[in-house]
């Protein structure tokens, strides 16, 4: 089995992403784990039709004792199994919290054995700012994280954070950092800025996904890329970086 | 059936309302439970209001010397910097004891289940600085208690978490309980079926002298789990040890407790014949029951992890059960809680801590009470001494335990005193 955590900065396209990450992997033959780590649970809305995911924090809240696998996991487009942690009411409670309980939900109904994915994705809302969202890249969750950034500041900010949160806990035996992907926002020079900072920080540029319009056409029809518009452009480039994913994460199987 | 809350059974007798606490409240709690470790000392840290239950405790039960703290404040939790406060405090409090402990169990509390904190991560830096020292992280953390692992059951797992897969093989014919912290009676029968299946050294953490011995449980044949408090330990331990365990609960139901005993034969494929410990149980009971005389009977979960099997049995020999408490009701004593609501729709079963409780109280009732926290609330006049099934088990269980409610109807009983001598710190 694959873990990977997406991390990155809030609104640079994990969300989008992963998701289309997920198709595509799941185009590729592989059964694919999404779990939404962000409070705001729109992970993976576009592998469901738009649809909402329960959370699994709601079904806790609405079942405390008797919560079970098909209320918190449901399947997506091309077969991909999607899980939303969810989140607190919005001011008060601790995301971070969140992400703990629902990891430890899914651990104790044996989700892991019993639907026996392939590969796992984390996508984990913004910074690893306390425990909780550390926790994807804890030992025994995510083996490998990639950082979707942009060349914007704030995005290499984040990232740079991100990366420095993972070499600090290297020690530890936590997931290792295995490569940014260059979502582009067509800003001047953004392919050498993430290139510079890959560099700074010992890792290496994935792949560079395009600024297309296919994107937001796909999030308006309620979908993924690579589910409404496999042949174009923009599909290819998330099988390709399906590929190099699966190319250097680790297989623990 | 009428409940605390005046609600069917099917809708739901358990309910969570604000938490009463009364003073016959508690147990053995995890401190105590980890200090059956030997040679262990436990190190307690959490804020200090946190810390005062624990060590009220430990005095009251001669464990002080055995426990220590270390007390964070806010700026250590807030900057996560208290992870690296750990092993300091483990360096300075292994300098200052006086006998090195074979063990050191870190108890940790419910901020820990807040913050996330990689416990792995400081155990890694103790053991490697202190590599002749078993250390493991206990958890005392009230913010589980209505999941799947609360506390009393993750301290299991803690403590038989401190064994090691052994180099040498499992000892032949050798036997160890798990969950329960009191050992079973050695008079009891499950001892002659577990002769006659084949294990005769059968062992309890109690009766380890010393740490090494504790050790030499990492290589029994099989782990027996006669309370559902150990069947996670005895999960982990068939996991890194490769012992096998078998899942024993205790039972006041004959029927129950023949199934449970032929499972164990059936492991050596042997037989018993098991008609005169039964006959001898059923004998108590009609003793026991024909002594009451209808006297009412209240029936409390603090006596008895099976507090509705145990009323059904009672209620099927004649005793009059007009009350069982409990707060809530577990899978295994599902069956028999419907039982009781069907044929016996006047037995109360109510909530020792629901907020009402307090005003529910009777100060004083001419009733037999079998456990603490139901005497001290129904006022019962006469208790039967017995906390969390401590000795009791099959057929000799039941016959022991009609032997001390037919005792506790000699003379009214000193319910504080019962208290004062279990141990029980509020």
């Amino acid at each position: 089995m694959r873990k990977i955590a997406i991390y990155g900065k809030g609104g640079i396209g994990k969300s989008t992403t992963t998701s289309n990450l997920s198709a595509a992997l799941s185009s590729m033959g592989y059964r694919v784990m999404q779990i939404g780590c962000d409070p705001k649970s729109d992970s993976t809305t576009g592998l469901n039709g738009g649809r909402d995911v329960p959370t699994v924090l709601d079904a806790l809240r609405n079942n405390p004792e008797g919560v079970t696998l098909e209320d918190i996991v449901v399947q997506g487009a091309g077969g991909v199994l999607c899980v939303e942690a969810g989140g607190p009411t919005p001011g008060i409670g601790c995301a971070g919290r969140g992400i703990i309980t629902a990891f430890e939900k899914l651990e104790e109904l044996d989700a892991y054995e019993i639907y026996r994915p392939d590969i796992v994705l984390y996508d984990v809302l913004g910074d690893v700012v306390c425990g909780g969202f550390a926790m994807p890249i804890r030992g025994g969750y995510a083996r490998d994280v990639f950082i979707v950034t942009s060349g914007e500041k704030m995005a290499l900010f984040a990232a740079n954070n991100i990366a420095t949160a993972l070499s600090n806990f290297k020690s530890r035996g936590y997931a290792r950092l295995s490569g940014l992907i260059l979502n582009s926002r067509n800003i001047e020079k953004e392919v050498e800025m993430v290139e510079d900072l890959a560099g700074r920080i010992g890792t290496s540029v994935v792949e560079v996904l395009s600024r297309s319009p296919v994107v937001q056409r796909a999030e308006d029809g309620n979908g993924t890329v690579v589910g409404l518009f496999p042949d174009s452009p923009m599909a290819k480039e998330y099988v390709s970086l399906a590929e190099k994913v699966l190319e250097r994460s680790v297989d623990d199987a | 059936m009428r409940s605390c809350c005046g609600c069917p059974v099917a809708s739901g007798i358990f309910r969570n309302t604000v938490r009463y606490c009364s003073p016959s409240h508690g147990g053995w709690g995890i401190v105590r439970t980890a200090m059956l470790v030997p040679e262990c000392h436990q190190l307690f840290v959490s804020p200090f209001a946190c810390g005062r239950h624990g060590a009220l405790g430990a005095f009251v039960q001669g464990f002080k010397d055995r426990l220590s703290y270390l007390y964070i404040d806010e700026a250590d939790i807030v900057s996560g910097g208290y992870e690296e406060l750990i092993p300091q405090a483990v360096d300075r409090l292994l300098e200052r004891l006086v006998k090195e402990p074979r063990a050191l169990m870190i108890v940790v509390s419910c901020l820990d289940d807040l913050l996330c904190t990689d416990h792995e991560a400081f155990l890694a830096v103790i053991r490697e600085r202190h590599p002749g020292l078993r250390v493991g992280v206990g958890h005392m953390n009230p913010i589980s208690l209505d999941g799947n692992v609360p506390p009393a059951v993750n301290i299991q797992r803690s403590m038989y978490g401190l064994l090691k897969r052994p180099d040498e093989p499992a000892i032949p014919g050798t036997a160890a309980f798990y969950g329960n912290n009191v050992p079973l009676d050695e008079k009891g029968e499950i001892f002659e079926v577990l002769r006659t299946s084949g294990f005769h050294d059968v062992r309890h953490i109690s009766g380890c002298s010393d740490f090494d011995d504790f050790d030499e449980l990492s290589r029994m044949s099989l782990n027996l789990v006669p309370t559902p408090t150990g069947r996670l330990a005895a999960k982990d331990a068939e996991k890194a040890l490769g012992i096998d365990s078998e899942y024993v609960p205790v039972s006041y139901d004959f029927d129950e407790i023949e199934e449970c005993y032929g499972r164990l034969l059936s492991r050596s494929g042997r037989s018993m014949d098991l008609g005169d410990y039964r006959r001898e149980a059923q004998r108590s009971l009609d003793e026991t029951a024909n002594r009451l005389d209808g006297l009412p009977v209240v029936v409390d979960a603090s006596a008895t992890v099976r507090p509705f099997c145990l009323a059904r049995t009672l209620l099927m020999n004649g005793f009059k059960v007009d009350t069982v408490y409990a707060q809530k009701c577990i899978p295994l004593d599902r069956p028999y809680l419907e039982w009781i609501s069907e044929k016996f729709p006047d037995t109360e079963v109510l909530q020792p801590e629901h907020h009402r409780s307090p005003i529910a109280r009777e100060a004083e009732s001419f009733r037999l009470a079998v456990g603490f926290e139901g005497a001290y609330l129904s006022g019962a006049r006469y208790v039967a001494n017995v906390a969390n099934d401590e000795t009791l088990y099959g057929y000799h269980g039941v016959s022991k335990l009609a032997a001390m409610m037919a005792r506790a109807v000699e003379r009214p009983t000193d319910l504080r005193a019962l208290l004062d001598d279990y141990g029980i710190v509020v």
